[in-house]
């Protein structure tokens, strides 16, 4: 069985800053990790390779640096890490980034499902999933958790916005992986070392995959017009009074608008 | 000249911190309250391979060498002191007394259990008439065919309640002192007359056990003998020396959790109508903390560095221990101070952080010792002799 994780690297948004005279987000001192929702993907994709013996290949397209986040997976105890990375790539849309992947996952040879997150921290669309299952006609399982392997096919659940729904489809298919899903494992000490001594990622160039810069230019549907920086939101009414006034204080508005009730105990 | 940390140790940092922040610091409440650290959080530890992080691949370590177990130390203080006591213990001596010096078949047998943290280890050399004099142990091992028969006891041993091995020091030949008198062996908590005697409990780390030894004609094969009889107190000194820049690690880590707790504190604390921040007295404490929390960094890293690239780092080592704690010591002092009465009060971190660090200026020689080592080598290399 051969499960293959798409993983991206993005920024720590804790470390951007955002410039509304330039709107533009500030990218020159931020942190670059895996995308946190990646890691429930994985999470998965590893516990299939443990209770069933699965070879699980992390696989990503960005710059160079997001080798970092491949050898995190591999520290992580992930079989194979393919780094599928050039220039051509740079700031391509969700639509090319399936199509670039798709042809690096077929590249890869059979396998029997592929996990993603279910959205990006970087632009947050939730459309890469989507569109890699199309890319390889795949089924697809969205926000998926309890997901379940047995002979030849998946279970999950499916989250929907009240309540959830359990699908059920043959293998291959793509299943994106909801937040909160399992809890990610940490990498292991010794992985991580090891990550770097000892394993090695596989790098993946466009001539690679036999695509040029016009297929990447035909796959892309997403013209970016203009970028801002979002309306400011008003700032709060701030209580500094002493911590025993100012429980006082909370209280008092919460009451005004109607947002406690009393609840008789006993 | 560089000193930009390699790739595998940046992601053994990210890693270490991760769990230090996420895993282990929310459990501190308990391990106060406790006096333990949870078996659960430690089986997830060794999972993760946290009691090897030093030691060579082939014996189940992560092959992190010193400068990973310095990332170690300095992340893991951050997390919880008791943690990283119980770590640092288990690793730099008490599990380095066995690879420094053991045989093969030693090593083959203890350290993959130490490195998996399925078993903990611990150091024991101090006794009551012997701490920083530790050429007087009297603890005694007579040889009886296959075996070597201890009697005595050792005190204030670090891990003591959680270790199942033990590295141990003793007198094998009584006429030799010292010098050729004094044998390591490697003792597990199921021979036959060993037990635990009082278990000590202590103004800080309290996470971290620390409890006396009994041996009652305790019998030990001697196939357990560390490196060569009347050697011991040789392996015993080699291993101390190799310990203590991680114990320098650590100061550096608990300095910058300290730092990180006064800058907060010094944001939100308003006095006289401004954070305390804007306050020269604060910014004052605040810089000699961060002056001297780098000059510590650059100590300890060029002590992994040596110690990884085969160089002599024995006398650095030492002023590693000795300045780590010492700057930890004026740290926490100058967070109290800051902090006011809140500093002062157990509600607040920064009086746990007060009394967590006082040990580290007396456990792994102390400094007085350090003292004198660092000036015996000075006349040493002169030609003056001096006897501690």
């Amino acid at each position: 069985m051969k499960v293959i994780v798409p993983i991206k690297q993005v920024y720590d948004r804790g470390t951007i800053r955002v410039s509304r005279s330039r709107g533009i987000l500030d990218t020159r001192d931020a942190k670059l990790m895996m995308n946190p929702g990646d890691r429930y993907a994985l999470e998965e994709a590893l516990k299939l390779k443990d209770e069933l013996g699965a070879r699980v290949v992390a696989i990503s397209m960005g710059p160079e640096e997001a080798e970092d986040i491949l050898r995190e997976a591999l520290a992580m105890h992930v079989d194979e890490a393919v780094l599928v990375t050039d220039d051509a790539f740079a700031d391509v849309d969700a639509s090319a980034a399936a199509m670039i992947l798709g042809e690096a996952i077929k590249k890869l040879g059979d396998y029997d499902l592929i996990l993603t997150g279910y959205r990006a921290a970087g632009d947050g669309t939730g459309e890469f999933g989507p569109r890699l299952s199309q890319y390889l006609g795949l089924p697809q399982v969205l926000r998926a958790t309890h997901l379940n392997v047995d002979g030849g096919s998946l279970t999950a659940r499916r989250m929907l916005s009240s309540g959830y729904a359990v699908v059920e489809a043959d293998l291959p298919v793509l299943a994106a992986v909801d937040m909160g899903a399992n809890k990610p494992r940490h990498p292991s000490l010794p992985g991580s070392i090891a990550a770097y001594d000892e394993r090695s990622v596989t790098v993946w160039a466009a001539h690679d995959l036999g695509l040029t810069p016009d297929d990447i230019a035909e796959s892309s549907c997403t013209e970016v017009r203009n970028s801002f920086a979002g309306p400011e939101r008003e700032r709060g009414r701030l209580i500094t009074s002493s911590p025993r006034e100012a429980a006082r204080e909370v209280l008092e508005e919460l009451k005004s608008r109607g947002l406690t009730h009393r609840q008789t105990v006993g | 000249m560089d000193f930009t940390f390699e790739k595998k140790h940046e992601l053994l940092r990210r890693t270490v911190r991760e769990f230090a922040q996420k895993e282990i610091a929310p459990r501190t409440p308990e391990i106060e309250e406790t006096h333990a650290i949870p078996l659960d959080l430690r089986q997830e530890m060794a999972a993760l391979g946290f009691f090897g992080v030093p030691f060579p691949t082939e014996y189940g370590g992560s092959g992190a060498g010193e400068t990973g177990y310095c990332i170690l130390m300095e992340e893991l203080m951050k997390g919880n002191p008791s943690v990283a006591v119980l770590v640092g213990a288990h690793t730099s001596i008490g599990a380095t007394a066995i690879h420094l010096d053991g045989s093969d078949k030693l090593k083959q047998k203890y350290l993959p259990p130490l490195c998996r943290g399925e078993k903990i280890a611990a150091f024991a050399l101090t006794e009551p008439d012997a701490g920083s004099d530790a050429a007087s142990i009297s603890l005694s091992a007579i040889r009886e065919g296959d075996s070597y028969i201890l009697d005595g006891s050792k005190i204030w041993i670090t891990n003591g309640v959680d270790a199942e091995i033990f590295s141990v020091f003793a007198v094998t030949d009584k006429t030799m002192g010292y010098r050729g008198g004094h044998t390591a062996f490697v003792v597990e908590k199921g021979f036959p007359g060993f037990s635990l005697g009082t278990v000590d409990e202590k103004m800080g780390i309290v996470g971290s056990t620390t409890a006396e030894l009994v041996f009652d004609g305790c019998r030990v094969p001697a196939d357990n003998v560390i490196g060569q009889v009347g050697m011991g107190f040789l392996t015993a000194m080699r291993t101390l020396d190799h310990g203590r820049h991680g114990l320098g690690a650590g100061c550096l880590g608990g300095v910058e959790g300290v730092l990180k707790t006064c800058l907060e504190y010094g944001k939100y604390r308003e006095q006289f109508g401004v954070p305390i921040a804007q306050k020269q007295a604060i910014q004052f404490m605040i810089a000699d903390m961060i002056t001297e929390m780098e000059a510590l960094r650059s100590l300890v890293y060029r002590v992994a560095w040596l110690a990884d690239s085969g160089r002599p780092y024995r006398q650095l080592g030492g002023i590693c221990k000795l300045f780590g704690s010492e700057v930890l010591a004026r740290a926490v002092d100058r967070g109290v101070q800051i902090h006011g009465a809140l500093g002062y009060m157990r509600d607040y971190p920064m009086e746990q952080m007060y009394r967590d660090a006082r040990i580290t200026e007396i456990f792994e020689g102390a400094n007085e010792i350090q003292r004198v080592v660092i000036a015996m080598e000075a006349f040493r290399k002169l030609g003056v002799r001096i006897e501690p």
